[in-house]
């Protein structure tokens, strides 16, 4: 009577729903981004090739990928705690930055062994970065203020703190741009693979990870913030102290971002020389919205884009497409997913036919 | 350098730049407000000032007349605000997210576009210059000695904004639209059950929002700047959405809070200039008193609602 095989595939459509739908928005903001290049590029054929192959070509492009990884990684974790709480808290954008000039102070002004002295380097920023994600959470717990636009705002502020850390702290004098000094060799972290800068600092994201995923899975706090971020009012209800889950989780949130800032200018830079926000908060964004919140789905997530955006990069160095265009493909994907009603309608035919179905042997 | 300081010039031109600079903040806020009225906290104005900035400054190369730059850049705002309205109305998607990823994507398109349309080097700002709006000189009053040295002058845009603050309050709290516009943002359910159409009203909110938007972001690349970079806008169209929530979306106080924005941003540019301060800390001015105010207000705001159900 129906065909076996398309009930089997209609079961997995709807168990796996999420997924198909994140797989649309993909494939409608790829097809989008086809149609630019197509309308705007010479060599279409060449734009492909160097986005979809082009970081495998060598090994210096393969490690790029994994450099960028660190980064997006720990952006995509801060993001998602943060908002696994439903606070949507984007300053770890400026966290981000501000935990690159603060590192940077810290690595030209104190002196310590190796080894020690990164580790000490993470944890200060750690805990600026927590504790400058705090003040919109708290701003928003305490007065009610949006979280989002104070967030926001944070960001200018961070951008023009970093700033003024560059010019008017660190910044060496007799450098042509605006730097600080190169960074002794105590606090930078060892590029261990020959031809790559890939560097000590993915074993700090990949604590991370792991860390975050225990924490999550398996421990009081984890469990209550999971709760609040499903159903806060069920939380309260339990007992759970709400406002102190949520500031915990915007701590954390940030002390990654922090991290992640402090571990990209000891890695990849060895100095500070950023005079503006690098955007990988909004990349996080992205990681955490993909990786629904899960720290090794955002770890896929993570290291996916930074595929991506090592194609693009070799996109702006080897053809006439600009890098930017990455950009717009990444908040599509991110707007699409974010259409809770996208192919809703599917789901519901499919779900109300299964359910006439079973209805239907129900009656026999 | 104190002496320069409270000499009448310098009051003046920092008057003067107070109006200036609070000219785009009022368009923002007046699009905020449109949005809140209409019961979404409209994020991407940010996006809207830009794209329609971006539009107005192409067109001025292709066709050097400004009013054919400005109508394009309406049409270009009210094309992005529709896309928002199909978003959130017809797809149902989380408000924060899209705003914040439309802003996002407009900024990539802002650099790709003018890249993709006149070459140059890539991800740099647009090198061919836009077509501005002349300074208008008021008669009669530009010849008043120090009154027409602040009020006189300034872009069309400016003085403009007195007729959309007056509009903008005209329609929210005047015609029946606005009240519908009202009722649908303050209960979309119980304002549906009276047979209002929510959706054509938002729709309709979402279109004015991008029109106001636009003139704000006509401002910024053809008369603030004379050409287009893909980060002029500088958190101008969130300040908006704050000046909006600061005011509760009440259009005129929106304007002198706009004012008192405007002269914060002013003070940066000005104490720039005259004292040899850091530029950097003045410049975290307007975004750390937009945390202050929204703060503040929010503050207030819940505990006038406490007090109203402690009666």
């Amino acid at each position: 009577m129906c065909d076996p095989l398309k009930e089997k595939m209609r079961r997995i459509f709807i168990y796996n729903f999420e997924a198909f739908r994140i797989l649309v928005a993909i494939t409608i903001a790829f097809s989008v981004i086809a149609v630019l290049v197509l309308l705007t590029s010479d060599d279409a054929g060449a734009v492909s090739y160097w986005f979809i192959l082009g970081p495998l070509t060598s090994m210096r492009r393969l490690g790029g990928v994994l450099e960028l990884s660190i980064p997006f990684i720990l952006c995509g974790l801060s993001v998602s705690m943060m908002f696994q709480v439903n606070k949507f808290n984007l300053c770890s954008d400026g966290i981000f930055y501000i935990g690159m000039a603060f590192a940077s102070v810290f690595a030209l002004k104190l002196d310590l062994p190796p080894v020690l002295f990164p580790i000490v380097i993470i944890v200060l920023c750690a805990v600026i970065g927590g504790l400058t994600a705090l003040i919109p959470a708290s701003l928003n717990l305490k007065f009610n203020a949006s979280v989002v636009v104070c967030a926001l705002m944070l960001n200018y502020v961070l951008q023009y703190l970093g700033r003024y850390i560059l010019l008017y702290k660190v910044k060496d004098p007799a450098l042509t741009y605006n730097g600080s000094a190169i960074f002794p060799k105590a606090a930078t972290l060892t590029h261990f693979v020959p031809k790559t800068r890939i560097h000590t600092g993915i074993f700090v994201a990949i604590a991370a990870v792991l860390i975050i995923y225990w924490v999550l899975r398996s421990t009081k706090l984890g469990f209550a913030i999971r709760i609040t971020g499903k159903n806060e009012d069920f939380a309260k209800a339990s007992g759970i102290n709400v406002a102190l889950t949520v500031l915990v989780s915007q701590f954390i949130g940030g002390a990654l971002a922090g991290i992640g800032g402090a571990v990209e200018v000891m890695g990849i830079y060895q100095q500070f020389r950023i005079d503006t926000l690098l955007g990988y908060g909004f990349d996080g964004l992205l990681i955490a919205v993909i990786g629904k919140n899960d720290p090794l789905r955002v770890t896929v997530a993570a290291v996916a884009l930074a595929y991506l955006r090592q194609g693009a990069a070799l996109v702006n160095s080897y053809t006439d497409i600009p890098l930017e265009l990455v950009q717009v493909l990444q908040s599509m994907i991110v707007i699409f997913v974010a259409a809770e009603q996208l192919m809703a309608g599917l789901k519901h035919k499919m779900i109300v036919e299964e359910s006439e179905k079973a209805g239907g042997v129900q009656h026999v | 350098m104190f002496k320069e300081v409270i000499t009448g010039a310098f009051v003046i031109s920092f008057l003067y730049s107070v109006i200036r600079m609070a000219t785009p903040l009022i368009y923002a806020s007046m699009g905020a407000i449109i949005s809140k009225q209409a019961g979404t906290n409209n994020l991407a104005i940010e996006a809207t000032m830009l794209i329609s900035s971006m539009v107005g400054c192409i067109t001025s190369v292709y066709i050097p007349n400004i009013l054919v730059a400005v109508l394009a850049a309406i049409v270009a705002g009210i094309l992005l605000s529709l896309f928002l309205a199909f978003m959130f109305l017809k797809l149902e998607a989380n408000c924060t997210m899209t705003c914040i990823s439309l802003n996002t994507m407009t900024t990539g398109l802002a650099m790709f576009i003018p890249f993709a349309l006149f070459g140059g080097s890539k991800g740099s700002s647009m090198g061919k210059a836009s077509l501005t709006f002349p300074s208008v000189q008021i008669p009669l009053i530009k010849d008043i000695p120090v009154l027409g040295n602040i009020v006189s002058g300034h872009c069309i845009l400016t003085y403009l904004t007195i007729v959309v603050t007056f509009l903008v309050w005209f329609i929210i709290f005047r015609t029946s639209f606005g009240l519908r516009m009202r009722a649908a943002g303050e209960n979309p359910d119980s304002a549906m059950s009276v047979g209002i159409d929510v959706y054509g009203v938002k729709l309709k909110s979402f279109i004015l929002t991008g029109i106001v938007c636009s003139l704000g972001g006509c401002f910024m690349s053809m008369y603030y700047l004379s050409w287009f970079t893909a980060g002029m806008v500088a958190g101008r169209g969130f300040i908006g959405v704050s000046i909006s929530n600061l005011t509760g979306g009440k259009p005129f106080m929106a304007v002198l809070v706009a004012l008192v924005f405007g002269a914060i941003d002013a003070m940066a540019l000005t104490f720039q200039s005259a004292f040899n301060f850091p530029a950097e800390i003045l410049q975290m001015m307007p975004y750390i008193a937009t945390i202050i105010g929204v703060t503040l207000v929010s503050h207030l705001e819940v505990k006038r609602k406490q007090k109203l159900l402690a009666k």
